[in-house]
């Protein structure tokens, strides 16, 4: 009952005209950010992150969760009618998305994909009202030793499960953790990594770092492939509706892929990918037509849009919860609390109530705003697809570098921003994944924090990562987990393709 | 472990099927191995300076800079054997794929942009680093662009410098506003 009544709480300012108006706003702007080609949600949630700096938390947060609702819900649009994921997680919607939309199905697949994100993302956020709260008492007896391990676990299974390769994961992380160590020690006072620029003593802006990588570094890497990659939209034929044979097709798909995606994601372990490549796996296996997949198959959309959404809903358990983000959206998003001060943790809960329960009250007003947006109103964000590239990237790079001036109100920050996004441009041209470093970069500094504290309670006595039972079991785990996927890979010969 | 793969043994039976070397590749590596090396140096230079603490300031940036020198040496043996598939066939088609002129002209704009930005003001800027890039990027229409960027940069600087309270570079010459 104290859960209802808490839900009622939030639900009373979340309706308030102001609140309902920045939600609006927010699953507005982005599903109109994300739509447009190559921005997938978590450089949508970046490039928006300027937003912050005039709105108080929580109508910002408001803002900024319909922001990551909307972001994720546009890229499905690009991923089927364009065959251009905007986040390695929506690879699987282009499987069977663009075949259908080429068969004249675009409509069908549209419909899925919104219809099963909002059952998808309804269904996620009731268990993230009844869930958060108890995963906050729980995370209120962990011991730093053992938070320690769990955000090393969380490292790596975010590392080792984006992209092909453990070791270009495990490299993209340690730069970012590098660039976490830049600044003023908390504990000490000690200046650390600053190379006598008073600029660096308040450390590395996470904004400018994340609006460099992504938005940036993306618009750079698609300048350079500007000329070769002609995309072809498809336009959407008919209704965006489905009919009965697809309705048929499409509710179990989207029960299963919540299913699969809100447990995976709620973990601090999780992360978006694994489910969505899952649930397209178990609806082709379950399928009575497997010879239809890949050729516009509806299950193979509806199943991995759901355990996208439900995923996606999902990640905001360790969040909320633990001050863990377990995606690079997630990741962004955990910025936007902390230019509030807003920690994330276990006692959230508790110190900001309000703001929790009005954040868990908007997400529900969120999926309905959304649904609305995208069935009758998704001719329009379709035809912001054919906004030309060529004004399009210097759009994007005219917001960004407003983003990197305004974090820090100066040239040096856009300055940084630059040498961000060149380094963005660098690492997506190599092979190597960008969320990990932006995890690194912003977890960094919490890890050192646990590790330290664990160490002050042995007095100095490494082994106790070791020696404490769950700390240990976690870590076990985590190692676990670095040479699996690898040892698995191997044998199936199964790539997961980097998109971000 | 380097020495089969330092080319001492030269030109084998097996040395024309080896795929040339990836030189971009090969530069992260170097990147991520230097980072791990500045940090793991910096780490020791950190002067432990609290006696009542179980570890100082130093501790944790040693396990990083550890880190990242391991993870880069790894990745530059994976790029010299010529190990990791993936990422070789990836470097293969960026550098077919990858149009310089256009990145390099780009990046320019943006340093460019950056540069003037305070002098000349913020939407001025923007509305000319607008053209520029789109000039950079293919486009041939350069009213219609004009227009675009004198509308967003204009937005932009309205919504964030005046309605908002984030404020942005007027320039040195104030034009109308």
């Amino acid at each position: 009952m104290d859960v209802l009544s808490n839900l009622a709480e939030g639900f009373s300012t979340a309706l308030l005209l102001r609140n309902v108006l920045l939600a609006l706003l927010g699953v507005t702007i982005g599903t109109l950010v994300g739509v447009l080609p190559g921005l997938g949600p978590a450089t949508t949630v970046a490039l928006l992150l300027p937003l912050t700096f005039v709105f108080d938390p929580v109508g910002a947060l408001v803002m900024f969760a319909g922001i990551y609702y909307g972001g994720m819900y546009g890229g499905s649009t690009t991923a089927i009618l364009l065959n251009v994921p905007g986040e390695s997680a929506s690879v699987p919607t282009t499987l069977d998305g663009y075949p259908m939309a080429k068969k004249g199905r675009g409509g069908a697949a549209l419909a899925t994909a919104a219809i099963g994100s909002f059952v998808a993302g309804t269904i996620s956020t009731v268990a993230i009202t009844f869930l958060g709260p108890a995963m906050a008492e729980v995370g209120k007896m962990i011991q730093p030793a053992e938070y320690f391990a769990i955000m090393v676990l969380a490292f790596v299974t975010v590392t080792s499960l984006v992209g092909n390769s453990v070791v270009r994961g495990l490299a993209s992380l340690f730069l970012g953790l590098a660039i976490g160590l830049v600044g003023i020690d908390s504990l000490t006072g000690q200046a650390r990594y600053t190379f006598e620029l008073p600029r660096l003593y308040g450390g590395i802006d996470l904004i400018i770092v994340a609006v460099g990588l992504f938005a940036i570094g993306e618009a750079l890497y698609s300048a350079g492939r500007l000329r070769h990659r002609p995309e072809e939209i498809v336009p959407v034929r008919g209704r965006v509706w489905m009919n009965r044979e697809e309705w048929s097709r499409s509710w179990r798909p989207w029960l299963r892929g919540t299913a699969i995606g809100l447990p995976i994601g709620s973990l601090p372990a999780g992360g978006a990918e694994i489910p969505t490549f899952l649930s397209y796996a178990v609806e082709r296996r379950l399928s009575k037509r497997k010879e239809e997949f890949g050729k516009g198959a509806i299950e193979g959309v509806a199943g991995p849009e759901a355990a996208n959404n439900a995923a996606f809903s999902g990640v905001l358990v360790p969040l909320l919860t633990l001050g863990i983000p377990t995606s690079a959206t997630a990741a962004v998003l955990l910025m936007a609390f902390q230019v509030y001060n807003v920690q994330p943790g276990p006692t959230l809960f508790d110190d900001q109530p309000v703001l929790v329960w009005t954040l868990i009250a908007s997400l529900y007003i969120g999926n309905v705003m959304l649904l609305v947006l995208n069935l009758p109103l998704v001719r329009l964000w379709v035809r912001l697809l054919s906004v030309p590239r060529e004004l399009l990237v210097p759009a994007i790079l005219v917001v960004a570098a407003l983003g990197a001036y305004a974090a820090t109100q100066s040239v040096f920050g856009m300055a940084l921003g630059l040498v961000f996004g060149a380094l963005g441009f660098w690492l997506r041209r190599t092979g190597y994944p960008i969320g990990p470093l932006v995890l690194g970069a912003i977890l960094g500094p919490l890890l050192e924090t646990h590790f330290r504290q664990a160490l002050a309670f042995s007095e100095g006595d490494w082994t106790v990562f070791a020696t404490r039972p769950i700390s240990a079991a976690i870590l076990v785990a985590a190692a676990l987990m670095l040479v699996l996927p690898a040892v698995l890979r191997r044998r199936a010969g199964i790539t997961v393709p980097v998109a971000e | 472990m380097s020495a089969e793969d330092g080319g001492t043994t030269g030109r084998g039976p097996d040395a024309p099927a080896r795929p040339p070397l990836a030189v971009a590749p090969l530069a992260t590596g170097v990147l991520v191995t230097a980072v791990g090396a500045v940090v793991l140096a910096g780490a020791f230079m950190i002067p432990e300076s609290a006696a009542y603490q179980a570890v100082g300031a130093g501790a944790f940036p040693v396990l990083v800079g550890a880190g990242a020198l391991v993870v880069g040496v790894l990745n530059l043996l994976a790029v010299l054997r010529r190990s990791d598939t993936a990422q070789l066939d990836q470097a293969r088609e960026e550098a077919a794929v990858t149009h310089w002129p256009t990145v390099g002209a780009l990046a320019a704009a943006l340093a460019g942009y950056a540069a003037l930005l305070v002098p000349l003001g913020f939407w001025q800027t923007s509305a000319v680093f607008l053209v520029v890039a789109a000039r950079v990027l293919g486009s041939r229409r350069p009213v219609r662009d004009a227009l675009v960027g004198l509308v967003l940069a204009l937005a932009l600087y309205f919504l964030f410098d005046r309605v908002l309270g984030v404020s942005l570079p007027p320039g040195y010459i104030r034009l109308a506003f």
